[in-house]
């Protein structure tokens, strides 16, 4: 009997154990829950900078603070891709060279970066390196207006990404006479969207993702509207015939692009990030536009000078009215501003130019990208030139 | 028997944990969207959050020297923050007020210029309804 009652005591001890443990597990599985839906974000900012190596092969021939005498590997094994010069390592991946920020440029200070893992956190080798061999020198001023297609003008509708994603798109294909729609891109964003054609606004790299996905046409074809609902009717915008017409002949199109965003942790101009100008200017030297997003901020008409960051009372700059999408054409170094083409027509600004401060840049530079390759065109879309050749007589 | 009459007693104990963990420390509230063009009266909860859309105008120079400003009747509501959207091509705001007394109120979005002069106005009635229990 007394064994019995001590059997039943233990068993109720257990039992008493076992749901103690048990709302203590209930208790930390939620908790763990909680921090799981958290951790995510947590993570991301959290992770410690990873240092990567350099491939052991190359580095075995370079002696630092000296003419290094390996020029001849880095000569092989450099390449451009995304506009940035590039190595490969043993393993086959990839390091990106960017000139050092803040400093007078050398052969031997570059910075290294891996570029599989872009965006990502920049580590710097300065005194392995020497990409003498890749780059020489930096031009002081790098304009590419002469090679862009007429500044146009957006009208009384938000569709600047159109413009700034067209005038990438223009210079791409060659620039000269090239006009591309406009409206036809706004239509193709909007759809891709989910939204009707009277929205207006979009993310301007989303530009380069949809550009990707489908073709767009010549102004001939489904020519801009000003104003609304002319250029919305119901959301059937363009009309059913002009987007057949529009959609038989869209092959101008992105094949490939590198899109860059913003680091707001930056405190050095340095990585692949939008508001690095020592970035920007890299890509302009490599022969390619950026296509971006910015706030805009304490602009006064009629936006001849240089566009540079003003200040609160408080110290802080200037918050943003709204954003703006245009293209980057041009840095003038020792003045420190980029060239950009706008789509307020020719009489605002330089000739429809804007002059961007690197601070600006640095404060206010959303995002971008960079377009690759272009999608070669097909015969049909040389016909009207084809057509404008004359015919040759047949000989008798 | 007595195993599975065990058994659940440990889930249950388990279930209640989970139960008491998540209550204990999240509340529910409500965030209502509306656009400029919303005409119909918002009725909304003590704690609800009202996000109310601006108009878009188009990032262009005629624009920029354009603001929109808020304000609200009534003691039940409060601005608590406002924000741009995230695109490029347009100036609009979002504005957000969080209800907190029962009670009539009205939220007011002004498109002034630079000089002061009020553009546009829009008027957004709300009733915060009493809490539930």
């Amino acid at each position: 009997m007394r064994k019995l009652q001590l059997k039943r005591r233990s068993s109720l001890v257990l039992i008493a154990a076992l749901v103690l443990v048990a709302v203590t597990a209930g208790l930390a599985c939620a908790a763990t829950i909680k921090q799981m839906q958290v951790r995510p974000e947590l993570a991301i900012r959290e992770m410690p900078e990873k240092v990567i190596p350099l491939p052991q092969a190359r580095l075995l021939q370079v002696k630092q603070g000296k003419q290094v005498a390996d020029v001849n590997v880095l000569k092989q094994t450099y390449f451009v891709r995304n506009a940035i010069p590039f190595i490969r390592g043993a393993a086959g991946e990839e390091f990106a060279l960017i000139p050092l920020s803040k400093m007078e440029y050398t052969p031997s200070q570059v910075e290294v970066t891996l570029a599989t893992r872009l965006p990502g956190k920049v580590v710097r080798y300065a005194p392995y390196i020497n990409a003498g061999a890749v780059i020489t020198e930096i031009p002081d001023v790098v304009d590419h207006r002469s090679e862009q297609t007429p500044v146009k003008n957006q009208s009384g509708r938000g569709t600047c990404v159109c413009f700034a994603s067209m005038a990438g798109l223009e210079v791409e294909y060659g620039g000269g006479s090239l006009d591309l729609s406009e409206n036809y891109a706004n239509y193709l964003y909007m759809k891709a969207e989910g939204r009707v054609c009277k929205d207006d606004g979009l993310q301007t790299h989303m530009s380069a993702d949809y550009l990707t996905d489908h073709g767009v046409c010549t102004e001939s074809v489904c020519p801009y509207q000003t104003s609304f609902p002319g250029f919305c009717n119901n959301g059937a915008n363009p009309a059913p015939t002009q987007r057949a017409n529009a959609q038989a002949s869209s092959p101008y199109k992105i094949k490939s692009y590198q899109k860059t965003f913003r680091n707001d942790s930056l405190t050095t101009d340095t990585g692949v990030w939008i508001n690095n100008p020592r970035y920007l200017e890299a890509v302009l030297r490599s022969g390619k536009d950026i296509v971006f997003g910015t706030h805009v901020a304490g602009w006064s008409y009629p936006y001849t000078g240089v566009l540079d960051v003003k200040l609160t009372s408080g110290g802080n700059p200037l918050p943003s009215v709204g954003g703006h999408a245009m293209l980057i054409v041009g840095y003038n170094r020792s003045q420190e501003y980029f060239i950009v083409k706008n789509s307020w027509g020719t009489n605002k600004g330089q000739s429809g130019y804007l002059y961007l401060s690197y601070d600006y840049i640095r404060t206010y530079a959303k995002y971008g990208y960079v377009i690759n390759e272009v999608e070669p065109l097909a015969i049909h879309a040389l016909r009207p030139m084809l057509r404008a050749i004359p015919m040759m007589a047949p000989s008798d | 028997m007595r195993r599975l009459v065990l058994l659940a007693v440990v889930l249950g104990a388990a279930a209640i944990g989970l139960l008491r963990a998540e209550t204990a420390q999240v509340v529910k509230h409500t965030v209502w969207v509306v656009p400029w063009d919303h005409q119909e009266l918002v009725s909304v909860q003590p704690g609800d959050v009202i996000e109310v859309w601006t108009r878009p105008l188009p990032v262009i120079p005629e624009n920029l020297e354009s603001r929109f400003r808020s304000s609200k009747d009534g003691r039940g509501v409060e601005l608590v923050g406002e924000t741009l959207p995230h695109k490029e091509g347009t100036m609009e705001r979002l504005f957000f007020f969080k209800a907190f007394d029962p009670g009539p109120a009205t939220l007011k979005v002004e498109l002034v210029y630079a000089d002061g002069e009020v553009r546009e106005t829009w008027s957004y009635a709300v009733e915060v309804a009493a809490p539930r229990d």
